[in-house]
C-alpha cells in the first residue's frame, strides 16, 4: 500500500533519463493511482485498524518498521492517495512542456511515500522518517524551476524553517523516550508538558502555523500542482495529523497552546489573504488560515472536527490550486488578480471547478468546507473567544474567496492574456473535475452518513447552525457584490491593508532578527575560534619549528662530521651488542 | 698464525682508516682511508673464512672487492669536480650542503 510511490521513486530515479516526458508521468501517476487501488482493497475488506511489523529497525523499544491502520489512517490514507493521485495525472498536463520531468514525478512519489508513511506509522521514530522526507521533498519540488532565483530562495526558507520545528520535533522524540521508554504510538498514556510543547513546535512549523507560518507564501514559487500537494493533500495537514494521532495523550498546556495559535493564526492570515493580489498567495494565506482552525479543532479536543475539516480542506483547496493552475496555463502564467479576469466565459469548465473550490472554502452550503467549519464552530460553542474567532475567520474566508472568484471569473479581462485565455486540455480538467465534485459533494456525503468518518461529539447550541450560514453568505455576498467590478474596487488602501498583505511584518521581524542573532552568534564564535584554535594550530607551529631548529644543527655541510657521527653511532651499537645484550 | 692475529690486524687497519677518514682533509687521503677500512674489513672476512673452513667470507670478500671498484670510480669522479670548482680538494671547504 505504502510501497509503489517508493517504487516509483526509484524507477524514475534510476532508470527515468531513458524514458520520455509521457512515460516520467505515467509511472509517477501509476504508482500512486495504485497505491490508492490497494488502500480502497484493504479497507474494502473490512479491518479498519490493524498492525503489521515490516522488520526490526533501530534497536529501540518501539523502534521497528510497524505501520499500523489506526481511525485516522484509513480516511487519511484515502485521502492522501486519492488526491496525489489527481494531482499527478493533472502535472502531465500542466508540465507537458517542462525539461525536468523525471525529477519532478520522482519527488512527487516520493513525497506520497513519505506523507503514507507519517499517516500510517507505527511509532514516532519512523513517523519522523516520513516527516523528514516530507521537509526534502517539499524543498526539491518548490525549487523545480532552480534556475529561478526566487524559487530557489523559497526552496531554501522552506527548509531552514522546516529545520526549525525538525530539532524541536527530535528534542521532543527523544523526551518521550527517555519518559515513557517507548516511541510506539500506541497504548500511550500521557506525555509531560515539555515533550508535547516540542513536538507541538514541529507540528507548527510542518503546517505553518504562527510564528514558523513564514516559509509557506514564499512556496508559491513552485509549480502550481505542487502548491496543490503541498497545501492540500500533505505537508501542511502533517502537523495536523501528528496533533491528531498523539491526540489526548499530549498536555493540555500543549493543546491549549495549540488551539490558541490555531486561531490567532487563522485570523491572522485570513486577513492577509484578503489583500493579496497574487492569486496564489491568497490561497497560500488561506491555507494557513484553515489549518489555524484545524489545529483550533485538535487543540480543544474535538478530534473529529480537525479531521473532518482537513478531508473537506484537502479537497476544495486541491480544486482551488489546480484551477488556478490552469487559469495560469491559460494566460501565460498570469497570476496578479488584477490582470486577470473574464475566465467564466473563456474556460467554463476551470471556472466552474474553481468557484465549487471556492465554495467549498467561503463555507456556502453545501460546500465541503460549510459542514466541516461548523464542526469546528460546534466544538468551541463552550469557548467564546475561540468561537468569535473561528466565526470571524469563517467571514473573512467568505470575503476572499468571492474576492477570488470575482477578480478571476467575473471581472472583466484585465490584461491582454486574460483575454486571449484559453482551456485547458482534458489531461488537467478531468482531475480538477474530480476535485470539484468533491469540494462540493464531500461535507453533505458525511453529514448524511454517506461516507463513515465519525460523528459530531459535541452538542452545539442551536443558534450556532443558522448563525454560521448567515456569516458565511453574507461575507460570500458582501465580497461578490463589492469586488464584481474587478480590482478598481479592491480593498480601501490604507496602512491596514499593507500591514495584512505583509503579512503583519512576522516574516520581516523573523527574518531579520534571525539574521541578526546568528551574525552575532557567529561574530561570537569567530572570535574564539580565533583565540583558541588558532593558538593551538600556532603552538603546534612553533614547536616544529623549535625542534627543526635544533636538528638543523647536525646537517652542518662538513663530511668528516658526518664521518665521525657515523663512526660513533657505529660504536654505540658495537657497544650495545657486546655489553648490552647479554 | 692464530685467527686471533689476523682479527688484530684487521681491526688496527680499520681504526686508521677511520681515524684518517674524520681528521684527514684532503678528499684523495679520504679515499685512500676507505679503502684502507674496506680491506681490513676483508682481511677480517677471509680469516673467519679460514677458521670456519668454509668459503662464505671468501665470497663476500670478493663482492666487497667489486664494491670498492665501483666506490672508487664514484668517489674519483667527485674529487675531480671538487678540484675543478674548488681549485683544492680540501672537503671542509665544500660545504655548500648544510642545512
Amino acid at each position: 500500500m505504502v510501497l509503489p510511490p517508493l517504487g516509483g521513486a526509484i524507477l524514475l530515479a534510476l532508470c527515468g533519463g531513458a524514458l520520455g516526458r509521457r512515460a516520467h508521468g505515467i509511472i509517477g501517476t501509476g504508482a500512486i493511482a495504485l497505491s490508492f487501488a490497494a488502500a480502497i482493497a484493504v479497507l474494502s475488506g473490512g479491518a479498519p485498524t490493524g498492525r503489521a511489523t515490516l522488520g526490526p529497525w533501530l534497536p529501540l523499544p518501539g523502534g521497528d518498521l510497524t505501520l499500523a491502520l489506526d481511525k485516522y489512517g484509513a480516511p487519511l490514507m484515502l485521502m492522501v492517495a486519492g488526491v496525489s493521485a489527481l494531482i499527478a495525472l493533472y502535472s502531465i498536463g500542466y508540465l507537458a512542456h517542462d525539461r525536468g520531468t523525471q525529477r519532478y514525478f520522482a519527488a512527487l512519489d516520493l513525497f506520497v511515500f513519505a506523507m503514507l508513511l507519517i499517516v500510517l506509522a507505527d511509532n514516532l521514530l519512523l513517523l519522523f522518517a516520513g516527516w523528514e522526507l516530507v521537509g526534502l521533498c517539499s524543498y526539491l519540488l518548490i525549487g523545480h524551476w532552480r534556475e529561478r532565483p526566487a524559487a530557489a530562495a523559497a526552496a531554501m526558507k522552506a527548509f531552514v524553517v522546516n529545520r526549525v520545528g525538525d530539532v524541536a520535533f527530535v528534542v521532543g522524540l527523544l523526551a518521550v523516550l527517555v519518559e515513557r521508554g517507548t516511541l510506539s504510538l500506541e497504548g500511550q498514556g500521557a506525555h509531560s508538558a515539555l515533550a508535547s510543547v516540542l513536538l507541538l513546535i514541529g507540528a507548527l512549523a510542518k503546517s505553518a502555523q504562527l510564528p514558523l507560518h513564514i516559509w509557506l507564501p514564499d512556496a508559491m514559487e513552485g509549480p502550481t500542482p505542487v502548491s496543490a500537494l503541498i497545501h492540500a493533500a500533505t505537508m501542511v495537514t502533517a502537523g495536523v495529523v501528528l496533533l491528531l494521532r498523539l491526540g489526548p495523550s499530549l498536555s493540555p498546556e500543549a493543546l491549549g497552546l495549540a488551539s490558541v495559535l490555531g486561531a490567532v493564526t487563522a485570523l491572522g492570515a485570513a486577513a492577509a489573504a484578503l489583500v493579496q493580489t497574487d492569486l496564489k498567495r491568497v490561497l497560500a494565506w488561506s491555507t494557513i488560515s484553515q489549518i489555524g482552525l484545524m489545529f483550533v479543532g485538535a487543540g480543544i479536543g474535538a478530534a473529529f472536527a480537525a479531521l473532518f475539516h482537513l478531508l473537506a480542506h484537502a479537497f476544495f483547496k486541491a480544486a482551488l490550486f489546480l484551477g488556478a493552475g490552469s487559469v495560469m496555463h491559460g494566460t501565460d502564467d498570469e497570476q496578479d488578480l488584477r490582470r486577470l479576469g473574464g475566465i467564466g466565459r473563456r474556460m467554463r469548465w476551470t471556472a466552474a471547478a474553481f468557484a465549487a473550490g471556492a465554495v467549498g472554502l467561503a463555507a456556502l452550503p453545501p460546500g465541503a468546507g460549510f459542514f466541516s467549519k461548523e464542526a469546528i464552530a460546534a466544538a468551541a460553542a463552550d469557548r467564546p473567544l475561540l468561537l468569535a474567532a473561528v466565526l470571524l475567520t469563517a467571514l473573512l474566508s467568505a470575503l476572499y474567496a468571492a474576492r477570488l472568484v470575482a477578480f478571476v471569473v467575473l471581472a472583466p479581462a484585465g490584461s491582454p492574456q486574460a483575454e486571449r485565455a484559453h482551456e485547458s486540455t482534458p489531461v488537467m480538467l478531468v482531475p480538477l473535475a474530480a476535485l470539484g465534485l468533491a469540494a462540493l459533494s464531500f461535507g453533505a456525503l458525511v453529514a448524511l452518513g454517506v461516507i463513515p468518518l465519525g460523528r459530531h461529539d459535541a452538542h452545539a447550541p442551536a443558534w450556532l447552525a443558522p448563525v454560521s450560514v448567515v456569516v458565511a453568505l453574507a461575507g460570500a455576498a458582501f465580497g461578490l457584490v463589492r469586488f464584481r467590478a474587478g480590482p478598481a474596487r479592491d480593498v480601501a488602501a490604507g496602512p491596514l491593508r499593507s500591514a495584512a498583505a505583509s503579512g503583519f511584518g512576522v516574516d520581516a521581524f523573523l527574518v531579520t532578527g534571525g539574521r541578526r542573532t546568528l551574525a552575532t552568534l557567529g561574530i561570537a564564535l569567530e572570535s574564539t575560534a580565533e583565540r583558541t584554535l588558532d593558538a593551538m594550530l600556532d603552538l603546534v607551529a612553533v614547536l616544529v619549528t623549535r625542534a627543526a631548529r635544533l636538528v638543523r644543527r647536525t646537517q652542518n655541510g662538513f663530511v668528516r662530521s658526518y664521518e665521525a657521527l657515523l663512526l660513533a653511532g657505529a660504536a654505540l651499537l658495537l657497544a650495545y651488542w657486546t655489553l648490552g645484550v647479554r | 698464525m692464530p685467527t686471533v692475529a689476523y682479527l688484530l690486524l684487521g681491526a688496527l687497519l680499520f681504526s686508521l682508516g677511520a681515524a684518517g677518514i674524520v681528521l684527514r682533509t684532503n678528499a684523495l687521503s679520504m679515499l685512500i682511508a676507505v679503502e684502507l677500512m674496506l680491506n681490513a674489513v676483508n682481511l677480517t672476512f677471509v680469516a673467519a673464512s679460514r677458521h670456519f673452513h668454509a668459503t662464505d667470507g671468501v665470497a663476500v670478500a670478493f663482492f666487497v672487492i667489486a664494491v670498492a671498484a665501483a666506490e672508487v670510480a664514484v668517489g674519483l669522479a667527485i674529487v675531480i669536480d671538487l678540484a675543478r670548482r674548488h681549485t683544492v680538494v680540501d672537503v671542509d671547504q665544500a660545504s655548500e650542503l648544510k642545512g
